[in-house]
């Protein structure tokens, strides 16, 4: 595909006017999704689909147009032609950028992560079979995904990774369910396996009845997944210097009422982490560590060039929606053996749903609790908990009320397939806190 | 193309039981303003064709950008690669009468064609708006966005179906944030779609809310926090949509009642022994799904399992009749349910989706409803929401609120948020506004299923008031 794509590019980039600069930028995929219920295939979908952006830059004015390409030369130097030919009609009477950044070369990088993919049918009965006495929902996707960025001064970016993912939820006679995932490059059965009598294992812990709890303040442990819930919601907009600059970001609190986070919480955008490539949609590239808060003093936000150009700040190659791709929070010292004991009476909390910021500005946030979730007393599990509201702002949970951070962080892949499969993921450890606020 | 289409499925379909080729081509332009400048301009084109072949009670799918004809050919023997080899583990069963043969054309009815003005001429409309957002220096931040969306759907089926429809779709919003001493309110238009053409862009009319916004956001600056309470409730259109999507709706989906959704968006209280006989709200809720309103968001003829469309009562007098299910679902579960099968794109296959979901209007003025209130709020616009995955403990934010008392209205108030149970919450309906308090709105993105789709609803909706709902302020 890098071939084809530097094919099609090179054909962009010759036929451009003079004047002109453009960036093109594919998003590229072949992936097999397979959906399950009740450990039966409910859909199978095979996706083939390639999709350039042209963003052209004349005169101080910037149009992007992106289209969906068939991946065979002909129809597709046919199809640029004519973009090129709409964009350049509607450039004409388009006003001026108001915050011009002209493109430059940012330089060149590749990076080709191969896997090791079993065939999907083979796949799909595998996880049938292994499953067949359990009651498994959930989707299997396996493939490759592309990303390549070039531009007519000379920068030239490739990214490409096969994996697949197994996303699973397994339910109990009672509807009691456990959440589970297994993915990475290469698929190893007995890995699988474990993976699966593991989430059994949990699922029996589900067989109590329910204890039903009042809303009120518990103190929680919530697990890597919880975590990483919470830190998805805070990316959206909880990073963005343009946020904060607008009015609406959720650290509003910590730069003009002296809100604090707790000196246990680390933050930080990790590219080491290998999950998605360095460049942005703009082929700007990232450095591989950049810390966000340290220690809970904010270090950095994320600045695009176009926030960057709008208040005279340096941009540090973000996103233009400035939300972290690859973050990372950082681990403490509480032990996986000790987290019961240390919790004590309170609620075991393995994930979170749905969560929403109830007032972003005073950084408030609420969301479900979700899948298994017990009660814990003097240190033991008592019972799975009835499902409970949360309403609480980053100022308590990470910030006072943050007590122990786990010396383990665990990786969760972005499986988000909007439109596309995206990459990326982030590594959260669990935390104990005390006074998390429920409401309903 | 459809002839060409027909000529492959010729090919195809001696190799397998049934098989379809639906061609989908959606091109939107993005629009957008800031602080009395131009802002962003781009375009987005998606166009593939999705590949549907049913081969021993199973349906499966292979989406391709590749139109030449090798591609869907390639396309094609994937998906029946997939069904012959996976065939002893599908969970249905179906034959080919889950894909009706139905024929004809639909096109969305607009006065004023999105090529009549050009997207340079939008982008100095929108600045206009944000000029009128900027009431006061106390606006700090103004913005107005527009998305123009032209969809063609191309269909045809082994079995005889060849149908075509043509969507064009405005969204709109805009948005002012209004800073003192440190506050910072935002009060919005309200994010808004519909099936219509620029016709949408009255700009006398929009140049008059946008004032109205930016005043109301510098007003949220001098208001009271909403208080922490349980009052009766009157909520505007602009909030009671995304309340009936989400309660009402989801709910309702009967892929969901079968678990398809269990892992993702989750399950639902609603179980199949309901249809027919719960009492889902008090008897003044009629909830139709209603495909045929004209300019509604998610109108159509014909879902993407070619089923014709048509009005139905989910809900009538309060009782549960029938839910959000295509055709699938339908024989799966035995329930009755609607025209309702649709993907969002190409390259995702159909399944459940709520299209437009309103609320029959009643017979209370909104007059009448304030009146009628001792103690009360009225909630205007979303800004927040959650719910959990049975679709139960939902909580709701909103931009700006008016406090009722002894059945006038006194004051606004800033921050209000509710929560509830949507059992309960929906038995509290005490009063349902008339055709003057109703109106009709659409967002482009309801999220839902694996792979994941994010797909057009509509909610036509009058203002309601509830009884004794739980309300509470900012943090």
């Amino acid at each position: 595909m890098e071939k084809y794509f530097n094919e099609i590019s090179s054909y962009i980039l010759s036929n451009k006017d003079v004047g002109e600069e453009v960036t093109v930028t594919l998003t590229g995929e072949k992936t097999q999704f397979v959906r399950f219920n009740k450990s039966k295939i409910r859909q199978g979908s095979d996706v083939h689909q390639l999709t350039l952006s042209m963003a052209i830059q004349k005169d101080e004015k910037h149009y992007s147009y992106e289209f969906s390409i068939t991946g065979k030369s002909v129809n597709d130097k046919s199809k640029v032609d004519s973009v090129y030919k709409v964009c350049r009609s509607r450039m004409e009477d388009m006003a001026k950028a108001t915050f011009f950044i002209p493109f430059k070369n940012n330089g060149s990088s590749s990076v080709t992560n191969t896997g090791k993919l079993v065939e999907i049918t083979e796949l799909t009965n595998i996880i049938c079979v292994e499953t067949a006495h359990v009651d498994l929902a959930g989707i299997l996707t396996s493939g490759i995904c592309y990303r390549g960025n070039v531009n007519s001064l000379g920068q030239s970016h490739w990214f490409e990774s096969e994996s697949f993912s197994v996303d699973y939820s397994l339910y109990s006679e009672k509807e009691k369910a456990v959440k589970g995932s297994y993915g990475g490059s290469a698929f190893e059965l007995n890995s699988f396996k474990a993976k699966l009598e593991e989430s059994i294992r949990n699922l029996k812990h589900m067989e109590k009845d329910n204890k039903i709890l009042e809303p009120g303040k518990y103190r929680c442990y919530l697990a890597p997944a919880a975590i990483n819930e919470i830190l998805d919601i805070f990316c959206w907009g909880g990073t963005s210097q343009g946020a904060l600059k607008q009015g609406s970001s959720p650290l509003l609190p910590y730069e003009n009422k002296g809100k604090r986070l707790s000196p246990k919480f680390s933050l930080c955008e990790d590219f080491s982490l290998g999950l998605t490539s360095q460049f942005n949609d703009d082929g700007e590239v990232f450095t591989q560590k950049l810390p966000i808060f340290k220690n809970g003093q904010l270090e950095n936000l994320l600045v695009s060039s176009r926030t960057a150009k709008e208040y005279g700040l340096k941009s540090n190659a973000a996103n233009s929606d400035e939300s972290l791709r690859s973050p990372v929070i950082y681990s403490g010292k509480l032990k996986r053996e000790d987290i019961l004991k240390e919790l004590g009476t309170g609620l075991y909390i393995s994930n979170l749903h749905y969560l929403n910021w109830s007032d972003q500005k005073q950084g408030r946030i609420t969301g479900m609790t979700r899948f298994a979730c017990f009660w814990v007393e003097d240190g033991e599990i008592v019972a799975p908990i009835k499902d409970l509201r949360f309403d609480d702002t980053i100022y308590h949970f990470w910030g006072d009320n943050l007590e122990q951070v786990t010396d383990f962080a665990e990786t969760e892949l972005n499986n988000h397939t909007y439109s596309s499969r995206s990459l990326g993921g982030s590594k959260c450890p669990g935390m104990i806190i005390k006074d998390f606020n429920f409401t309903l | 193309m459809m002839d060409e289409y027909k000529k492959l499925l010729n090919e195809f379909s001696s190799a397998c039981d049934w098989v379809s080729i639906r061609e989908y081509k959606e091109v939107t332009d993005f629009i957008m303003a800031r602080n009395s400048m131009p802002d962003q301009v781009n375009t987005v084109e998606s166009h593939g064709v999705m590949v549907e072949v049913l081969y021993a009670g199973q349906v499966s799918y292979a989406g391709t950008c590749d139109l030449t004809n090798e591609g869907i050919k390639l396309a094609f023997d994937k998906a029946l690669n997939f069904a012959i080899k996976t065939k002893d583990n599908n969970l249905c069963h179906f034959d080919d009468s889950i894909r009706p043969a139905n024929t004809g054309e639909n096109q969305s009815k607009t006065k004023i064609p999105f090529v009549k003005v050009s997207l340079a001429e939008l982008q100095t409309h929108l600045v206009d708006i944000t000029k009128a957002l900027k009431v006061s220096e106390e606006i700090i931040e103004a913005s107005a966005w527009a998305m123009l969306t032209k969809t063609h759907v191309n269909y045809v089926s082994s079995s005889g179906a060849k149908w075509s429809q043509e969507f064009s779709i405005v969204s709109k919003d805009f948005s002012a944030t209004a800073s003192r001493d440190n506050e910072n309110q935002t009060r919005s238009y309200g994010m808004n779609g519909r099936q219509l053409g620029l016709e949408d862009f009255d700009m006398e009319l929009l140049l008059q809310e946008a004032k109205r916004v930016g005043t109301q956001a510098v007003e949220l600056l001098d208001a009271e926090e909403c208080p922490t309470d349980s009052l009766d409730l009157i909520i505007a259109p602009d909030q009671l949509y995304l309340q009936v999507h989400e309660s009402i709706g989801h709910p309702l989906e009967l892929d969901r009642i079968l678990g398809d959704e269990r892992n993702y968006a989750g399950w639902s209280f609603i179980g199949a022994q309901d249809f027919g006989k719960r009492q889902y709200g008090s008897d003044l809720l009629n909830v139709t799904f209603d495909p045929l309103l004209e300019s509604e968001m998610a109108s159509y003829v014909f879902d993407d399992n070619g089923l014709k469309a048509k009005k139905e009562y989910l809900i009538k007098d309060g009782i549960l009749l029938r839910g959000i299910g295509g055709i699938e679902s339908q024989i799966r579960s035995g329930i009755a349910g609607v025209s309702c099968a649709r993907s969002c794109d190409w390259n995702r296959p159909p399944m459940d989706r709520m299209g437009n979901i309103n609320i029959e209007p009643g017979d209370s003025s909104f007059e009448d409803m304030i009146k009628g209130v001792s103690k009360g709020i009225i909630m205007y616009t979303n800004r927040s929401w959650s719910i959990d995955d049975y679709r139960n403990k939902f909580q709701f934010g909103c931009e700006y609120a008016k406090l009722i008392e002894s059945g006038k209205i006194t004051k606004t108030l800033k921050n209000p948020n509710y929560r509830g149970v949507t059992d309960s919450f929906w038995m509290n309906l005490d009063k349902v506004g008339d055709k003057n308090t109703y109106e009709i709105w659409g967002s482009p993105y309801c999220g839902k299923g694996e792979p994941n789709q994010s797909i057009r609803v509509g909610h036509a909706i009058p203002s309601c008031l509830f009884k004794n709902i739980e309300v509470f302020g900012g943090a």
